[in-house]
């Protein structure tokens, strides 16, 4: 398995840089407007959300482009451990730009600035974790080329919806609005913990499917 | 003498083209050349064995494992008719790749291979020659000790000398009885240089395996004019080409007719006679 990952990990390489070029330009602008406008680190770690959904596609495309599967299939590993090994290797990238987001916020809040609190990073990856879960089986099912488009459209997808909510909200200004804010109002008082418990259980429980999911497709697979 | 490979029965159909291979052994210490025309079904054999694709039936032992079993993989090296690692990668990466894939990894054999192919370490793949890819995929195939060694037209598209220094390294591979080598290729000149056996697929099934000396003496061709044709007896034709002033016939050596000037059968000649007369 240590040879899958690092298949991985290698392919992932030039991605990594050109990200890592682009996180350290945000990481720049977030210091030069820390006392402008007193902002965050958002699009800093808005990047590194968009590296963790890069990931899976970045490496199913370095393996189709060259036909890997076909010699991936052929080493000693059995065809559940080359997926088991992708979904790791995702969690792998994850956890690494979480920690590079808390060490610049805790460099940042050093500074001065306002550090983000730790829902703003446990929010983010718990949807990114799901998004990665929901888009893993597609790839492994359709390619890289078709996903991308069924992964257009599971993004699209929900800002559609909030701006459908939105234009509902518009049009029917007075009552269902106030009914709307006063359930986000209850919501406000819903304790914390318990709901992010409750939250990872759930996103790790998709994960875990995903990747059996995954398994199944890939076994299934004529390479 | 155990046999590398063992295939039982094993049935796989794509659409209206079906592989059926009631049984065929590979000898261990031997090379089997596999030949056949485009589809015949060397390559879904090759996967086959690799396990890459679900068969609708049937059962395969490398070196007495089935072949369901990753670790049947592990004595197994495999070079394909393209480098199969990503283009941005280097020999370094490679290696890194695949000593983390095979316990039995040499890092000292590698580097003899490297050395030997005079292959540069850092150099982007895609930045090889085709020759340089394919001398790097065998090196990564050999550099685990594997038994049994399959080739998937490998050769192809390689010029003359690269060729005749892969096939030094097959030769020098061999010399241990216990490794094995499976190669399909188009270049029947290199299997006719190296094979000890021969398999001959077509239309998904084997038509032949046998012995590439026996093969060789089994079948004469035998050149005659229309007139000395109908001569012939056409039960003792096994393969016929003809041109305006008569015919090259294949014919078993033994049934070859007194008076007709005959000449040694090249495997090409075989296979080409054979796949005419099946139409």
């Amino acid at each position: 398995m240590k040879g899958i990952i690092t298949k991985d990990l290698l392919g992932l390489k030039q991605v990594g840089l050109t990200m890592g070029i682009l996180m350290l330009f945000y990481l720049f602008l977030g210091f030069m407007n820390m006392k402008d406008s007193g902002a965050g680190l958002g699009y800093f770690s808005i990047m590194a959300l968009v590296i963790n959904v890069m990931v899976p596609l970045s490496c199913a495309g370095y393996d189709e482009q060259c036909d890997w599967d076909v010699f991936g299939a052929s080493l000693p590993v059995s065809k559940s451990k080359i997926v088991a090994c992708r979904y790791l290797v995702n969690l792998m990238v994850m956890a690494f730009t979480t920690l590079v987001v808390f060490v610049a916020n805790m460099i940042f809040a050093a500074f001065g600035g306002t550090p983000t609190g730790i829902l703003g990073y446990l929010v983010p990856i718990l949807l990114t974790v799901m998004y990665v879960a929901i888009m893993t089986p597609v790839i492994y099912k359709f390619g890289v080329q078709k996903s991308r488009f069924i992964i257009i459209a599971v993004m699209i997808l929900p800002s559609l919806l909030i701006a459908g909510l939105g234009m509902f909200m518009a049009n029917n200004a007075d009552e269902e609005s106030s009914m709307f804010i006063d359930s986000l109002d209850k919501l406000s008082s819903v304790p914390v913990v318990p709901v992010v418990i409750g939250a990872t259980v759930i996103v790790a429980a998709v994960y875990t499917l995903s990747m059996l999911l995954s398994m199944r497709i890939y076994n299934r697979k004529e390479l | 003498m155990a046999n590398a490979t063992e295939i039982k029965n094993l049935v796989k159909t794509y659409g209206d083209f079906t592989l059926s291979i009631e049984s065929l052994e590979i000898p261990s210490g031997c090379i089997m050349g596999l030949v056949g025309s485009n589809g015949a079904g060397k390559s879904t054999m090759i996967k086959s064995i690799l396990d890459l694709i679900k068969t609708d039936s049937g059962e395969i032992t490398i070196n007495g494992m089935s072949n369901r079993l990753e670790s049947s993989r592990e004595d197994v090296g495999v070079v394909f008719d393209e480098i199969k690692f990503p283009q941005v990668f280097t020999a370094s990466d490679v290696r890194l790749v695949l000593k983390g894939a095979y316990k039995n990894w040499d890092d000292a054999l590698w580097s003899k291979y490297i050395e030997q192919f005079k292959l540069p370490l850092k150099k982007k793949i895609k930045e090889f020659s085709r020759g340089m890819k394919m001398k790097l995929s065998l090196a990564a195939a050999l550099a685990h000790h594997p038994k049994l060694l399959i080739l998937d037209e490998a050769t192809s598209g390689i010029d003359p000398v690269v060729r005749d220094e892969i096939l030094d390294i097959f030769l020098d591979f061999i010399q241990d009885e216990q490794h094995t080598i499976l190669a399909s290729s188009h270049i029947i000149s290199d299997l006719e240089k190296a094979a000890d056996y021969v398999t001959f697929i077509n239309n998904g099934r084997i038509v032949f395996c046998e012995e590439k000396d026996t093969l060789m003496e089994k079948y004469r061709i035998v050149k005659c004019g229309n007139e000395e044709l109908d001569a012939i007896n056409k039960a003792d034709i096994v393969g016929k080409r003809t041109n305006t002033f008569g015919a090259e016939l294949l014919m078993f050596s033994d049934r070859v007719p007194e008076g007709f000037v005959s000449a040694k059968a090249g495997i090409e000649d075989i296979m080409l006679m054979i796949i005419k007369n099946e139409g």
